[in-house]
């Protein structure tokens, strides 16, 4: 579930980090190589920027799941907060510190762990750890515990 | 029974989320709804036939003639007001 985590990255903006994560995906057949253009077009009409409670703020960009072999939740914290559209769709931005590229591949068999996902965003003390750590095991433990109560799957 | 549209870009990830959060606040309140996703492109399809619309991709429009109130449903991602839309809600569905 957590092939790709990428800590502490630069990038100069969403679409690169998009890009960047589907990149990883791809590499590891998680998703087909269409899925970068896809992502980046559904972040253009449904942008995913998430203006959740607290200072560290996310986004979670995806795509349909016809592009995806293997549901996946790659997972990026970046050095310098990266501007993503608001998925209010009021033309606002979110400064976003944390990226979660969604592979969706069966929503129902996912409804759990994309639950809480967002549960996720609700705690912030979680929110600010994953913002600032920078060993990918331990960000995969923490993502482990919180979204699949710990099951490695 | 009432039904409860519940629509965002690509009827993946957030309708679904949406979903599940709409479902078992009902329940825990013991109020029966239905509940459908659709995706943005298909919510005229349902035009008449519901009784909210409960709308994920915040940018899309509803047509006028969708017959329903329409809340927005953006605090179930983010947390932020959740509990005041789901009141908002059930009380709507409570409404005849």
């Amino acid at each position: 579930m957590f092939k790709v985590v990428k800590p502490q990255i630069t990038a100069d903006s969403s679409n690169e980090v998009i890009k960047s994560l589907c990149d990883d995906l791809i590499a590891f057949n998680c998703v087909e190589k269409s899925y970068t253009e896809a992502v980046l077009a559904r972040e253009i009409s449904f942008p995913t920027g998430l203006d959740v409670d607290g200072k560290i703020k996310v986004a979670i960009p995806h795509a349909d799941i016809e592009f995806v072999k293997s549901a996946q939740i790659a997972f990026a914290s970046l050095q310098r907060p990266i501007n993503f559209q608001s998925m209010a769709c009021d033309g606002s931005t979110v400064s976003v510190s944390l990226v979660f590229l969604l592979a969706v591949k069966n929503p129902e068999d996912q409804v759990d762990v994309l639950q809480q996902l967002m549960n996720l965003f609700e705690k912030k003390d979680i929110l600010k750890y994953l913002a600032a750590e920078t060993n990918v095991n331990k960000i995969k433990e923490v993502l482990e515990k919180e979204l699949l109560h710990g099951r490695n799957d | 029974m009432k039904r409860i549209l519940v629509v965002c870009g690509m009827g993946v990830a957030t309708s679904t989320v949406a979903n599940k959060t709409i479902t078992d606040f009902l329940q825990e309140k013991g109020i029966k709804a239905s509940i459908v996703q659709a995706k943005v492109t298909e919510i005229a399809g349902y035009a008449g036939s519901v009784d909210l619309v409960v709308l994920m991709a915040t940018g899309a429009t509803v047509p006028d003639n969708m017959g329903a109130p329409v809340v927005k449903g953006l605090s179930f991602l983010t947390g932020v007001g959740k509990e005041k839309l789901l009141n908002e809600i059930a009380e709507l569905l409570l409404e005849d």
